[in-house]
């Protein structure tokens, strides 16, 4: 907004939690900008200054979101954030963004069904995650599905999407049950007698933040077995896999655009210079990554525009690409959010995710794809492992 | 609950024609609607000869009422589902809303925010309208059709001295006899009363007028 001067750096605000449900990862998103940030700097930044990054925490409150946005925003250096993980977050800082034509980039996977020209969204939507995960499902374990999410709008939305296409492909949701952000371990108990009686071929949770491993644990420790009755997933990673361990997390699915064991020469490279900024990998996660290309995107649209002006960095962001750790990622000009790949990975006894099947090819975000076909994503060819 | 379903599941389906002067509003709607995946076309000025199918229209209404957007709905033999677009909330803009009978508004500017929602309730409304005008005329027939029977059988029983029930089974043996629906053999019969009831009245009168004639 504000003209730059040469000797001061590019200013933006950095809006993740680090404390509250959602701080595992959003810990993890932050870690994958602050090392894109480094190693734009360490390159020299952008027309010789460097990017310096305002970090503020949330506390995985919603409100607080908008409050820090403002904040942020009030100032003349700032217009630019990168942030929010739960949509809940995203609707509270978009209409301060929008208010001052300023710039969101929003590094999370999401339920669809919006578009702001003030936002860049770098996240798998549905027809990116949800229709390959439920195919992979329906063919592996079955059409019997039981929904267990957190009680807010991703989770609702995103059940919708899961239930359309189930129901497409001839399955069946035998109950979708909702249970608080806050959910401890205790809270599951009831959720897992119904799942032992009901015997669904698989779970679909959209359960998340802390509840993710309580989650986990509450079902390894009431018997349930991943590799048998597995737990999928559009949002449990490779840190939260971590915090819960693996004995609770064998077996279990998740479906994203990228996982920690890739085995590409870029996300060895990532990899190498992450574990030297932070000192391990536990905390890579698919959110992380999108964090980190985000980041960079960013920065080579401020090496041509020399503005953080909202409007001409809409132009050059548009269409723009970058090779990231998950291969090459696109902006899609039509509707702002990002070309991904898209894989299906389970977790092995050892606690890593591997890559079972994956698009040859990134996909093209719908996000307003109401009533997703199941073929619709069999036009990308699939590999399978 | 299934309708509403159903207008969110048929979206990409429709065919929506966008009648605004070409500016960054239409452009702006353009896109949206592109994203939103709808079967999008912007024609301006509005064409002069019936367009193929559309099932909703965005239409420009302003202040004063447009020649050229009426003559075009005019054409169109099945009313499409009408979203007006409307940069002002003045009484002569407002009276205009109210004039085309649009099943919704988007105000101007336009943002992508909101054009999904006023499509979907546009819809609803419409489709609402569409299935209680149905309803309607199902009922007004209805109705009409047993006032019909009712009168057809009274015809019957005063002239064949028999009971409303046998009255109701010959109309409905002449219906089967004659592969006729049991109004129309109802309406036959009540047209041929008619019919010699006025033979009767008229020869009677005619009579009184040839007496007269006479007398003269």
């Amino acid at each position: 907004m504000a003209k730059p001067t040469v000797d001061r750096p590019w200013t933006v605000g950095v809006l993740f939690s680090q404390t509250g449900v959602t701080a595992i990862i959003e810990q993890s998103q932050l870690n994958g900008a602050l090392l894109a940030i480094d190693e734009i700097n360490e390159a020299g930044g952008i027309e010789g200054r460097p990017i310096e990054p305002v970090i503020l925490d949330p506390r995985s409150d919603p409100q607080r979101y908008r409050e820090l946005a403002e904040e942020l925003l009030a100032g003349e250096d700032i217009n630019v954030l990168f942030g929010c993980y739960m949509s809940s977050s995203r609707k509270e800082v978009l209409p301060v963004v929008e208010r001052q034509n300023a710039f969101l980039f929003y590094p999370t996977l999401y339920e669809g069904f919006e578009y702001s020209p003030n936002v860049i969204y770098g996240g798998a939507a549905p027809n990116q995650n949800s229709l390959p995960l439920a195919s992979y499902l329906m063919e592996n374990y079955g059409g019997r599905f039981y929904f267990v999410g957190s009680d807010y709008i991703y989770p609702r939305e995103s059940n919708r999407v899961m239930r359309n296409i189930v129901r497409q492909g001839g399955g069946e949701v035998v109950a979708e049950e909702y249970v608080d952000l806050q959910a401890g371990p205790k809270d599951f108990q009831w959720i897992l007698e119904d799942i032992e009686r009901r015997a669904p071929d698989v779970i679909f949770s959209t359960v998340v933040g802390t509840g993710t491993v309580n989650f986990y644990r509450a079902y390894h420790e009431s018997g349930g077995d991943g590799r048998v009755r597995p737990i999928a997933s559009l949002t449990t990673n490779e840190a939260e896999v971590a915090a819960m361990g693996a004995a609770a997390a064998a077996g279990h699915i998740t479906a994203a655009p990228y996982f920690r064991r890739l085995d590409t020469e870029a996300n060895a490279s990532f990899l190498r210079r992450y574990h030297a900024r932070f000192g391990e990998t536990d905390t890579v996660t698919s959110c992380c990554e999108a964090a980190y290309f985000q980041v960079h995107l960013f920065a080579n649209a401020l090496r041509l525009t020399g503005t953080t002006s909202a409007d001409p960095l809409r132009r050059v962001l548009r269409g723009a690409e970058f090779e990231a750790p998950q291969g090459r990622v696109k902006i899609d000009p039509d509707n702002n959010h990002t070309y991904l790949q898209s894989r299906i990975a389970r977790v092995d006894e050892e606690g890593e995710y591997v890559v079972e099947r994956e698009a040859t090819r990134p996909i093209k975000p719908d996000p307003y794809l109401a009533v997703p076909a199941l073929n619709d994503w069999a036009n990308v060819p699939i590999r399978k492992e | 609950m299934m309708d509403n379903e159903d207008i969110i599941q048929k979206l990409r389906g429709l065919n929506v024609l966008v009648l605004h002067p070409r500016d960054g509003d239409a452009e702006e709607l353009m896109q949206q609607l592109n994203r939103i995946g709808c079967r999008t076309q912007a024609v301006w000025p509005p064409p002069r000869v019936a367009t193929e199918k559309v099932d909703i229209a965005f239409v420009e209404v302003r202040e004063k009422p447009s020649q050229v957007i009426g003559d075009f709905l005019g054409l169109t033999s099945e009313r499409p589902t009408l979203i007006g677009l409307a940069g002002y909330e003045s009484p002569s803009v407002l009276q205009n809303l109210i004039d085309l009978q649009v099943d919704g508004v988007l105000p101007k500017p336009v943002r992508p925010y909101g054009v999904l929602s006023s499509i979907v309730i546009a819809r609803r409304v419409w489709q609402e309208g569409r299935a209680n005008q149905k309803l309607i005329a199902k009922l007004k027939s209805k109705v009409e059709n047993s006032q019909k029977l009712n009168e057809a059988k009274m015809v019957l029983m005063r002239l064949h001295g028999i009971d409303e029930d046998r009255a109701y089974r010959a109309i409905r043996q002449q219906a089967m006899a004659l592969r006729k629906t049991v109004t129309e053999v109802a309406q036959s019969i009540i047209e041929s009363n008619a019919l010699l009831h006025n033979v009767v009245m008229d020869s009677q009168s005619d009579g009184d007028d040839s007496r007269s004639a006479d007398s003269g």
